[in-house]
């Protein structure tokens, strides 16, 4: 942990890649309903209670087209593309019931099927134009959360005249 | 520019996934993977972006 600390002064962006290092994952599994884990489940933790990341990519594992978009737009460093990764950042757990709490319960969802369609446990089933979650399929890997359209444009909303993470690494530069 | 993949743990799942997802990626883009889990030395310093995957696991035994 030491090494990746030092790491940290050194290179100017860090991505908490996949929803273990995001989030915690599948590595915190057994613990349901948004509870607080249990000491024997708290020895794997997410990157983000240590070091700040950058970026938190989430996914169990994420695409390989998430990878290469990811690095096409980093690289890119005279475009300013939003990234909804950089949000994920403040997040330390994420499962449906976040979707639940952000999403559903604040009358945001639109009934687009995007979730239902990105989980990768089909934990999501789209009854009445509303999502309704199979808890006991849910791996908590946040997944249904960043793809969430909805969610996509409020966070566009409130970053909005704020730099961009490109623009921070031409500054940098 | 030059990208590092790190492994600090995990099922593996990422590092298969990274490796297919950056095998179409710009020329200037050059990528080191680093597995700490198979200790083999010291990570590249001079990186521009480092991609971390795993939970850290913060039991000893």
């Amino acid at each position: 942990m030491e090494l990746i600390a030092s790491l940290r002064e050194k290179v100017k962006t860090i991505v908490s890649f996949g929803s273990c290092a995001a989030v915690g994952g599948i590595m915190r599994f057994f613990i349901r309903g948004g509870q607080e884990p249990k000491p024997w489940q708290a020895t794997h933790l997410p990157l983000g209670q240590f070091i700040a990341p950058d970026l938190s990519v989430v996914g169990c594992p994420p695409s390989p087209q998430t990878i290469s978009r990811l690095i096409s737009s980093l690289s890119d460093a005279g475009k300013d593309i939003f990234n909804p990764y950089k949000k994920l950042t403040q997040k330390t757990r994420l499962s449906c019931f976040d979707l639940l709490d952000d999403v559903t319960n604040m009358q945001l969802c639109v009934g687009c099927r995007i979730c239902e369609k990105v989980c990768p446990s089909l934990a999501i089933q789209i009854v009445d134009k509303l999502p309704e979650f199979i808890v006991e399929r849910c791996i908590r890997c946040g997944v249904c959360y960043a793809h969430c359209p909805q969610l996509n444009k409020k966070w566009k909303k409130e970053d909005k005249g704020q730099p961009s993470l490109q623009t921070n690494l031409k500054r940098a530069e | 520019m030059k990208i590092s993949f790190i492994e600090i743990g995990g099922c593996g799942g990422c590092s298969l996934t990274f490796m297919r997802g950056s095998s179409n990626l710009p020329d200037n883009c050059e990528i080191v993977y680093f597995p700490l889990t198979l200790d083999v030395g010291e990570p590249p310093e001079e990186t521009d972006i480092i991609f971390i995957s795993g939970s850290v696991c913060v039991q000893d035994d």
